[in-house]
């Protein structure tokens, strides 16, 4: 199933190595060494500029062709719009290199580092490798990792306050990157189910969704973790910056509504 | 002097690049008068340098272009004009034609051709610096020479950039990141 959607990706992509590196439901994630249009190192400006992501989007069988060719052309061009989107107001998230969207195609920067063990350092691996440590129960809960759900708050707000959800916030879809001082930073990534939105309840399920992702990934400490997230968020709102822009209004609305939307979960699961 | 590369999914575009400063503003207006009349000897994509951040942004106009030359999706009837259209974020061909081609008022050029799949080799490009006359230099185009001539606050105008929150003056590597997606993102 995979070697036939590589096969695919490969004839659009010709000489272009690829390695798969996820597969989700929609979408094929593939790591390359090869810039589309830069060949030098030096002309190329991403803070990584020897590895690069293509996400590819192939076509679905069970849809009929047409309306296949336009969901994943729409799809492919609102997330990378929504990329965009992001860099023009400096929240972290992966550079735009190009975009095919008649073949589901987007090439975008690397972020993050692959961690000691390999693995690509998204929050949850990241997470899951320091409750590997011998020294878990100090390293799990340590000021780095509030600083970094401290971070990941203040992000998602920033967010919220442009009126942008993300639609899709787990552990997986955060990467750290450390920064030039050693500081983990928060890079989102994922925009799939993204959109535009200034109401409470959809910025309060955006924040439902990542709540009960920690809850599940990462039980253990996920009462304080989301405590930290939740930190993050306030103080974003409360900043000099957004104070005045309705700031704090906005946080008082989105706070009442995911104690709603949480009650309404907690009856949907009582109610299997 | 030129510059000659092609990009991996594409190796049989061989693109030649070579950049001129010096050039005289009456040399300027007659190139611009022979490409209105499609003088073949004139078939080059000319660039003015106001608007062009670094290669990378210069680069990703081109490939763009060249994608669309081999998608059969080009929206200008040339490929110089392609590669125009492709650098611009506004969605018209005249418009960017008159920000991004051949300026009057500005000395620097980029020329730049593109020999495609089956082409012979074009022996034009390198008398190229016919085109010009007085006392034109050819030199070297790099990310410095780029980032030094580009006009800041016409490049922010162009691609809508005063509302960016940005640190500071920005660095060459946040404008090109903004320049690029809107040049990839323009018309979608
Ligand atoms: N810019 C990037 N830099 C580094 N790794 C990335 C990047 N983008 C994606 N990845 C990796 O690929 C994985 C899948 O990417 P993404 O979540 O965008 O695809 P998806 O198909 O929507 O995935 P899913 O359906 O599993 O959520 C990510 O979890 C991450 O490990
Ligand atoms: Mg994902």
């Amino acid at each position: 199933m995979t070697d036939h959607i590589v096969a695919q990706a490969q004839k659009i992509l010709p000489n272009i190595p690829l390695s798969v590196v996820s597969q989700g439901a929609e979408a094929l994630v593939f790591q390359t060494g090869t810039h589309p249009y830069c060949s030098e190192e030096s002309l190329i400006h991403l803070s990584n500029a020897s590895t690069f992501i293509i996400k590819y989007r192939p076509p679905k069988p069970y849809r009929h062709p047409k309306i296949d060719k336009q969901i994943t052309k729409s799809r492919t061009i609102a997330e990378a719009k929504f990329m965009s989107k992001l860099s023009k107001l400096s929240i972290p998230s992966p550079d735009l290199i190009s975009i095919d969207s008649i073949n589901g195609v987007i090439w975008m920067g690397y972020k993050g580092k692959p961690l000691a063990n390999g693995e690509i350092s998204s929050l949850k691996n990241w997470l899951w490798w320091l409750e590997k440590q011998d020294d878990s129960a100090s390293l799990c809960v340590s000021d780095v990792v509030e600083k970094v759900f401290l971070n990941i708050g203040a992000l998602i707000a920033k967010l919220h306050l442009n009126e942008m959800i993300h639609g899709d916030l787990t552990s997986s879809n955060i990467l750290l990157e450390e920064n030039h001082d050693g500081v983990f930073e928060a890079v989102l990534i994922d925009f799939g189910l993204s959109s535009y939105s200034g109401l409470p309840e959809d910025k309060a399920v955006d924040l439902y969704v990542l709540e009960r992702a920690v809850l599940s990934t990462h039980s253990v400490h996920s009462e304080i973790y989301n405590e930290w997230l939740l930190k993050g968020y306030n103080d974003m709102h409360l900043s000099k910056e957004f104070k005045s822009k309705q700031g704090s209004k906005k946080l008082v609305e989105t706070i009442k509504r995911l104690e709603d939307v949480r009650l309404r979960g907690r009856k949907r699961s009582m109610l299997g | 002097m030129y510059q000659v590369f092609t990009f991996p999914q594409f190796p049989e575009e061989r693109i030649f690049l070579s950049y001129f400063t010096n050039v005289a503003s009456d040399n300027l207006e007659h190139i611009k008068s022979q490409l209105i009349s499609a003088n073949k000897e004139y078939d080059y994509c000319f660039l003015n340098t106001n608007h062009l951040v670094s290669l990378e942004h210069l680069r990703s106009g081109i490939y763009r272009a060249i994608s669309n030359y081999s998608n059969s999706s080009m929206k200008a009837k040339t490929l110089n004009t392609e590669i125009i259209f492709n650098l611009s974020p506004v969605n018209n061909i005249m418009d960017s034609i008159k920000r991004f081609g051949v300026d009057s008022n500005c000395s620097n050029v980029i020329v730049i051709k593109v020999l495609k799949a089956g082409e012979p080799e074009d022996e034009s490009f390198k008398n190229i610096s016919e085109l010009f006359t007085g006392e034109v230099e050819s030199k070297e185009l790099t990310d410095n020479v780029l980032f030094s001539l580009v006009d800041m606050p016409r490049f922010k105008k162009v691609y809508k950039l005063n509302d960016a929150a940005i640190q500071g003056d920005g660095t060459q590597g946040v404008w090109t990141r903004l320049a690029v997606s809107a040049c990839q993102l323009r018309g979608l």
